[in-house]
């Protein structure tokens, strides 16, 4: 069943339309995005995507993010955006994650590195 | 004759035929509303019958299986044994089925009567001097019955249960300071952790229920023991119980609501469907249902964190999780409330005396309107916990829904609270100056066959010659 905390969720978006912090833009080469899934509420996977509008949607509590503007938390209780996982495209063509979660995954505890 | 000997040679035993007799003729009040709480008796003992038939073929564990059962769309697929089992218990074992449901349904059943019984209680005074150890009993078996439902309904390690469990981690996790550590200690470790589901298991069939047992006895045997209270009537006073005695009237009465609260449950366990966890599949961390909803007692609490704004801040350079006030401090402010309400009450009325009749709800008008105000919040959470099924079935967005019910949860109470205290201080009024019973008139007849008519003040009673 694989780690709770290490769910990703891999989407391609319009290159130009991605407005990710210049530090992490390298990291979705191509427009394949990939983020968290666990929602940094109560931790539910995020399983509902809105296509429309390009949200990831929590089915437990509503919590809402912003796939183009890097998972920022748009509506619902959520309070953080979701943590990004950077990928590279290998010369191969397989998507390989070239480092960690850029944040703690899931919601908030005390003992946070913040 | 036999009986005779067997009930002499106990006597001469244990002495018991005195205790016996003087607690054979013990007076319960006959009111309806007493009922509540025997349906909630009664439909634990329901409870432990079906769930030790449970026990039985439950396997509480994690480790993985490949589904072999007849059950057709999970033939081949890798689940939980305890998912397997559960899977077994509804379609191979004879009679599962029905056991599981009527489980279920024993324990939505034994919440409702429990909230109602309490409702009963706090909208009639019942908890005031000298009965407040058994409305904090009665408080501690409300918070109980929670925590059993929901151990229950999370052991199947479906879908459904699984992200249940998932947010209850995170809440515990929330907590500052300890939150953690214990998180880790209730959970065994990071979530999933092979440990949850024995140990869940042994708080469902073991810790809970013997808690609940406890409790429930030091209930009964302080109702026993300060008898129940009861309205104004003929013949009663504030230091005399009318009623029915125990034998043989409120014991056959007693057994005929408990076989037929038995058989109702029984009913719809048998015809109408619950947790139908086939449907959701096993757990798995990836993904998890929509629309989802818990059962109804736990819905209050998922309404709070589904309406819950997204505040989250530092203390002491530390992270409090947005959870934390809404899954821990608010609902501990809510029992807490409702536990010390009988002594917040008795020194804001600088009340001390013993009250062995229930009020009606019109003679207390702040505490009814307090309690309806309570209600109203409750049933707006409750559908706030639900607003995605809401949302689809009113064809509207869920925000709109959520911006609606934020609305409600303020104003509702305030609305409800306000019409119910108008109510009672009206109702209250006609009773100041009740309709004055008219002259009582005694008819005596003459000796020439004509009638005298005199009047009989009232209170006296006019002997027959």
């Amino acid at each position: 069943m694989g780690s709770a905390d290490s769910q990703a969720v891999l989407i391609r978006v319009e290159p130009d339309q991605l407005q990710l912090p210049p530090d992490r833009a390298a990291a979705a080469p191509d427009g394949l995005v990939v983020y968290s899934k666990i929602c940094t509420h109560a931790g539910c996977p995020l399983g509902l995507y809105l296509a429309a509008t390009q949200e990831l949607r929590c089915p437990c509590h509503q919590s809402t993010f912003d796939v183009l503007d890097g998972a920022r938390p748009v509506y619902g209780p959520a309070p953080r955006p979701l943590p990004q996982l950077p990928i590279e495209i290998g010369d191969d063509g397989i998507l390989r994650a070239t480092g960690d979660f850029t944040e703690p995954v899931g919601p908030s505890f005390w003992d946070m590195p913040s | 004759m036999i009986v005779r000997r067997a009930v002499d040679g106990i006597d001469e035993r244990l002495g018991a035929t005195s205790f016996v007799k003087r607690n054979l003729r013990k007076v319960f009040p006959d009111h309806w509303s007493f009922m509540l709480g025997e349906l909630a008796l009664y439909s634990f003992v329901l409870l432990i019958l079906t769930g030790i038939f449970l026990s039985f073929f439950y396997v509480a564990s994690s480790s993985e299986t490949v589904y072999l059962g007849p059950y057709a769309p999970m033939h081949g697929q890798t689940v939980s044994q305890a998912y397997g089992s559960v899977l077994r218990l509804s379609f191979e074992v004879r009679a599962g089925l029905v056991m599981r449901q009527t489980h279920h349904w024993a324990a939505l059943i034994f919440m409702a009567s429990v909230v109602a019984h309490v409702v009963r209680v706090f909208f009639t005074g019942a908890f005031r001097k000298p009965r407040e150890i058994s409305w904090l009993i009665g408080i501690g078996l409300l918070i109980g019955g929670i925590a059993a439902g929901f151990s229950g309904y999370s052991l199947p390690d479906d879908l459904l249960s699984g992200t249940g469990l998932r947010i209850i981690y995170s809440a515990v996790l929330s907590i500052p300071l300890v939150g953690t550590w214990l998180a880790f200690l209730l959970f065994g470790g990071e979530f999933p952790s092979p440990e949850l589901l024995p140990r869940l298991f042994v708080m469902h069939i073991l810790l809970i229920p013997l808690a609940l047992l406890s409790l429930l006895g030091a209930h009964l045997a302080l109702v026993w023991h300060q008898t129940h209270t009861q309205f104004r009537g003929p013949g009663t006073t504030e230091d005399t119980v009318t009623g029915i005695p125990v034998w043989p009237r409120f014991a056959l009465k007693g057994i005929g609501v408990a076989l037929m609260t038995f058989a109702v449950i029984a009913m719809l366990g048998g015809l109408a469907q619950i947790n139908p966890v086939w449907l959701y599949g096993p757990f798995v961390a990836y993904t998890a249902p929509a629309p989802a909803q818990p059962d109804f007692y736990v819905g209050w609490l998922e309404g709070l964190l589904r309406l819950w704004p997204n505040w989250e801040f530092t203390l002491f350079g530390r992270t409090v999780g947005e959870l934390f006030l809404p899954a821990v401090v608010v609902p501990g402010i809510i029992f807490t409330a409702l536990a010390l309400w009988p002594f917040a009450e008795a020194r804001v009325r600088r009340d001390t005396a013993t009250h062995h009749y229930a009020q009606r709800p019109r003679e207390a008008p702040v505490r009814s309107a307090v309690g309806a105000a309570g209600i109203a919040m409750f049933i707006v959470l409750m559908l706030a916990g639900s607003n995605d099924v809401l949302a689809k079935y009113l064809q509207i967005e869920v925000d709109t829904l959520n911006s609606v019910l934020l609305v409600l949860l303020f104003v509702l109470p305030v609305v409800v609270g306000l019409l119910t205290f108008w109510i009672c201080r009206d109702l209250g009024r006609r009773e100041v100056r009740p309709i004055e019973a008219p002259p009582r008139v005694a008819l005596r007849r003459t000796a020439d066959g004509g009638f005298e008519a005199t009047h009989v003040p009232h209170g006296e009673r006019e002997e027959a010659p």
